[in-house]
């Protein structure tokens, strides 16, 4: 037991290594009655939730419904108590659904037997790869993922979302697996064709969704919102007006199963698993990501592809398909109120209750309704104020964000995060090609700092100080920089360089500064260093750029730098000077 | 003008030491009726109470949260007592709940197993095996309590600013050493010891009123100002903290509230 009065030692040795093992004992003494309680409801939610979604995806898949269910039993429970995330619920997806059924249909026919052994062993390798891929520590990866991309993500996640609903929610017959564009054409153009009792039905769950969370936001107001949309439809006679039921579930537990381990289906299969096992990992890590920005937790990318991995090796013997995080599911989780991984756990006991003992009662429940609920889901998917965070702070961060928000609507949903991050990464790598190169001169406040970032400058010495790697992709932008000083004053031949600010130095960088100084020299100037950290100082001295530069041209302080260049300063230059900056200059 | 807490065993003698220091020092000497004021002031059964503050938690105590509220509730009415000052207070892990407060005098009593044994052999009528093992199962919970609720042994000795064995030394000479470390300036009450007392007592008082809703809520104050920090998910955090003002605005003494939401805490 955990008191607040006092904070136990970290642990060491045999308890810490099964804490490696075991990442749930992580989060273990965390657990209370408040926190079941919590994630009990969120659990109830999730598990309704995703009845319905699993009969859907399992077909998008081409299995049999139930399988799309005892996806949604097996790989939350695993992928939860392995992973990193505390509020990823992992399960049956649609892009994941998509491509097990790209890769299967040309191998089997759709909901045979072979096809399924295929699936499953499908899945089998798919949870190897992520598994090897997290021991081998790749999942620091998803350092790479910003929070901009993250942010623009989810957005575009959440339109999509919303999207997909449009046509449950307002009763047209949409063509499916369009793109984003298509799909609102096809609503454009149906508009007449809308189902009013459908639309009363999502409606009337939707305001009664969001009237409990304003109202009882503790309870699962999803829920209840869902019963009274259920109710309206009974009320309404709505099966005789178009309105589609969920339809009665097969009330079975996942039964055990064994994947096909031949040569030759591991050696056909392995590619396709390679690319569900990625997708999934993306996936995962990026809803993981996109509410941890929200909850504030850090997501341990190598934890996630464990669990992840598990979840589907696991699933793979428990007649479960490839699954990954599901964004509607996660999103209502955490909205739910959940607090610890205990949520899925819960959602998957309640799933397989409700499978075994009121499966003819979810025969009752709307497509309309859980359309409603789906769309409040997205609309608080969309973080505004982060958006407008965004906005305010960063263009290159705006970019960013647009480029992922718009890649995500108009593009595959891995492509968009791809998009997103190579965005990020050009424009930090510009960022860091470009490091500020500042003018400085003494400062005449003695309180404050000895040389100050001013326009004004000395006709003799160029102070400059580099803030940034001075690194081979920096070293054509400082060079320039170097070479207009010339340009601008050529009678100016001395260049005093403040390291303070350079971090990291690496050859091609060394080569600049040494070659910078043969060419001052050359010119009867010289090139001088100071403050120069130990770690840049150290490549120079390894290297013996050093003999080029001279190491009379090294020195500790500024102070001891300007006092040593000034008082040699050529005298024709001072004399007409009319800016003298100096202290030192009133001694010539 | 002190406070002295005395921590001992069943049949360690130490009531009797308390009872005396107490006399000497003109002093309130109390341990039980913290027990009645808990039990009147929540409404909560005695023997509820008493077993929160004795016996070791068990696994279902966790998840019910049941002897975190006891405490928290008897730790409220406990530093709330202790701001009358010149105090002697005995038993009930008294050295646990005024740990964090250096001018209260902490004193542990021991006696010869032997003397004990004797001893409660003549107050409930049992043969000596038996009193043995009631006073091995005794020591065995209220250390086991002490490391589970407070992830301390009562037998560590660096709990205590002094430890005295009822055996060579009898009860009068234990009171008088007592008496004699009392005229430490260290024991004394001070404006800044006072001031500290009233900031804990009032934040035990805010974590009483929230524990019930919040088990594992830990506050701190300071001249008035609380600061709360309750478990619970961050989408839930306008909720939370409404929920947490209006609770604990109800205590005596608070003047503003902040509350922080702690959504995890990962062990490594």
């Amino acid at each position: 037991m955990i008191s607040g009065h006092y904070v136990k030692p970290p642990s060491t040795g045999a308890r810490f290594w099964l804490r490696r093992l075991f990442p749930f004992l992580r989060w273990w003494n965390f657990i209370g009655w408040d926190t079941l309680r919590s994630d009990l409801l969120a659990g109830l939610t999730g598990a309704v939730i995703v009845l319905p979604q699993g009969v859907a995806f399992a077909m998008i898949a081409g299995l049999p419904p139930e399988y799309g269910l005892y996806t949604a039993i097996i790989t939350p429970v695993v992928a939860a108590l392995f992973g990193s995330s505390l509020h990823l619920i992992s399960g049956p997806t649609t892009a994941i659904s998509i491509v097990v059924f790209s890769s299967i249909s040309s191998l089997a026919q759709p909901g045979s037997e072979e096809y399924i052994r295929l699936v499953l062993t499908l899945t089998f390798m798919a949870g190897v790869y992520q598994l090897t891929f997290g021991l081998a520590r790749l999942g620091t990866l998803v350092n790479f993922v910003s929070h901009s991309v993250v942010v623009g993500f989810t957005s575009g996640a959440a339109i999509l979302i919303a999207t997909s609903q449009l046509k449950h929610v307002l009763g047209l017959n949409l063509p499916s697996g369009h793109d984003f564009v298509v799909v609102w054409l096809h609503i454009f153009g149906k508009l007449h064709q809308i189902n009013l009792y459908v639309l009363a039905v999502a409606a009337v769950t939707l305001i009664f969704a969001v009237f409990f969370r304003a109202t009882i936001p503790r309870w699962p107001g999803m829920l209840f919102a869902m019963i009274i949309g259920s109710v309206l439809c009974v009320f309404i006679n709505g099966s005789q007006h178009g309105i589609t039921l969920v339809g009665q579930m097969p009330d079975r537990l996942p039964p055990l199963s064994l994947p096909d381990f031949s040569f030759e289906t591991i050696r056909e299969l392995a590619p396709k698993a390679l690319a569900v096992a990625l997708l999934g990992l993306i996936e995962a890590l990026s809803i993981g990501r996109s509410i941890a920005a929200k909850s504030h937790q850090s997501i341990d990318g190598n934890q996630e592809f464990i669990g992840q991995g598990l979840s589907n090796i696991i699933g793979s013997f428990l007649s479960s398909y490839a699954g990954s995080g599901s964004f509607t599911r996660s999103g209502i989780n955490y909205q739910a109120g959940a607090i610890t991984p205990f949520s899925a756990v819960f959602s998957a006991l309640l799933l397989s209750l409700i499978l075994l003992l009121i499966a003819p009662l979810t025969a009752y429940l709307p497509i309309a309704a859980m359309g409603g609920i789906i769309l409040l889901v997205a609309y608080n998917l969309i973080d505004v104020h982060h958006i407008l965070t965004i906005i305010r702070t960063s263009r290159e961060e705006t970019a960013v964000l647009m480029v992922t928000f718009l890649a995500t609507l108009f593009l595959d949903l891995e492509f968009a995060i791809y998009a997103g991050v190579l965005l990020s990464l050009v424009l930090y790598l510009n960022r860091t090609a470009h490091p500020r190169i500042a003018n400085m001169v003494p400062n005449n406040d003695a309180a404050g700092p000895l040389l100050i970032e001013t326009e004004a400058e000395c006709p003799y010495l160029k102070v400059i100080r580099i803030d940034g790697p001075l690194f081979f992709g920096a070293v054509n932008h400082v060079s320039e920089y170097l070479h207009n000083i010339d340009k601008s004053l050529m009678r100016k031949r001395n260049v005093l360089i403040l390291g303070c600010g350079i971090n990291f130095i690496d050859v091609a960088g060394a080569e600049l500064l040494a070659q910078e100084a043969q060419r001052r020299r050359a010119q009867r100037g010289g090139l001088y260093l100071c403050e120069f950290q130990p770690e840049a100082y150290g490549v120079l001295k390894r290297g013996r750029y050093l003999e080029n530069i001279g190491e009379e041209n090294i020195f500790a302080t500024q102070k001891e730098a300007i006092s040593k260049i000034i008082p040699e300063a050529d005298e024709n230059i001072c004399r007409y000077c009319k800016n003298p900056v100096f202290k030192e200059c009133g001694s010539k | 003008m002190s406070i002295i807490t005395i921590s001992r065993g069943s049949y360690s003698r130490g009531k009797e030491v308390a009872e005396k220091l107490a006399r000497a020092l003109n002093y309130e000497c109390i341990s039980r009726e913290i027990i009645l004021e808990t039990s009147e002031q929540f409404n909560i059964p005695e023997l509820k109470l008493i077993r929160a503050i004795h016996d070791a938690p068990t696994i279902l105590d966790r998840f019910t949260s049941g002897k975190e509220r006891f405490i928290a509730f008897f730790r409220a009415t406990l530093l709330t007592y202790l701001q009358r000052d010149n105090i002697v207070f005995h038993g009930l892990g008294s050295h646990f709940f005024l740990q964090q407060f250096p001018h209260v005098m902490k004193v542990r009593i021991s006696a010869n197993i032997e003397d004990r044994v004797r001893e409660e052999m003549l107050r409930e009528n049992i043969p000596a095996d038996e009193a043995r093992m009631v006073l091995v199962n005794d020591d065995t919970q209220r250390r086991q309590w002490g490391l589970q609720i407070f992830g301390q042994d009562s037998w560590n000795a660096h709990l205590y600013d002094m430890i005295l064995h009822i055996g060579n030394l009898n009860v009068d000479q234990a009171v008088s050493i007592i008496l004699h470390a009392l005229e430490q300036p260290c024991f004394k009450s001070t404006p800044d010891s006072r001031r500290m007392l009233d900031d804990k007592a009032l934040a035990a008082r805010v974590e009483a009123a929230l524990v019930k809703a919040f088990p594992k809520v830990i506050a701190d104050a300071g001249n008035g100002e609380v600061f709360v920090n309750v478990r619970g998910s961050l989408a839930e955090q306008k909720n939370i903290t409404e929920k947490v003002t209006l609770l604990a605005e109800k205590v005596d003494g608070v003047k503003s509230i902040q509350v922080n939401i702690v959504p995890f805490i990962y062990e490594d």
